[in-house]
């Protein structure tokens, strides 16, 4: 391996293992977003749909002419 | 032998019983109140069963792979938008001619999603960008193939429209 490569070799495993860079890679890979839960629950989302419907309709009604 | 990632092996896990139970009953009961006026289209449930346990065999794969104690629920609803879209569960009646008919699957899909995130429509009507997103994601579920994880992400955006 040439001098060079070992180099940068060396500087890439510092820079991965060692450095401020690779606390922000390791959080961005840790990262989850936020809402996490179980399974909803049927009655949850019975109501919620019951709740839901009148602007679900409002949606569907106002994409009617949106998508030509 | 059974290796335990068949379908056979993940849908009679217990859990995933009542998951896909509660997802499909929620699934037939949004498109009976949500597409209530679409008399052009029907719903056909043998299909969207294949289509919840399809997503259900896919997030359980994904959460052995990764090792994941819980998958979050952008995840959840962004399996189902796959696979939704995949086997088109709504059908079209003879003599419908409307383009939202044709992509009511497509809509379906997004509807569910929102359901299963509990994004309030009315918020996100409020939106004025909201139209113009949600044009995106149809469009983008009618002609292309995307991963879930990529329509995960979409639905984390969907979600910040009404979160900020």
């Amino acid at each position: 391996m040439k001098a060079e490569t070992e180099k940068l070799l060396a500087e890439t495993k510092e820079r991965l293992f060692v450095s401020d860079e690779f606390s922000a890679v390791r959080k961005i890979i840790s990262w989850t977003p936020p809402n996490s839960g179980e399974v909803e629950d049927l009655d949850v989302m019975l109501d919620r749909i019951d709740r839901f419907a009148p602007g679900m309709q409002e949606w569907l009604d106002s994409m009617e002419d949106s998508f030509q | 032998m059974s290796t335990g990632f068949t379908p056979q092996d993940i849908l009679n896990d217990p859990n995933f019983q009542t998951g896909m139970t509660a997802h499909f009953i929620a699934a037939v009961e949004s498109f009976d109140r949500y597409f209530k006026k679409w008399q052009d289209v029907s719903l056909n449930k043998h299909l969207l069963f294949a289509a919840i346990g399809s997503a259900y065999c896919d997030i359980y794969r994904l959460k052995f792979f990764r090792n994941l104690q819980q998958e979050d629920v952008h995840k959840r609803a962004a399996f189902l938008m796959k696979w939704i879209v995949k086997f088109v569960p709504i059908q079209l009646k003879d003599g419908s001619k409307r383009v939202s008919a044709a992509i009511s699957n497509e809509y379906f899909a997004i509807t569910l999603a929102m359901t299963v995130m509990n994004i309030e429509p009315n918020r996100l009507l409020q939106n004025p960008k909201f139209k113009t997103y949600a044009s995106n994601l149809v469009y983008l579920l009618h002609f292309h193939s995307c991963e879930p994880e990529q329509l995960a992400s979409e639905l984390f955006l969907l979600e910040n429209l009404i979160r900020e």
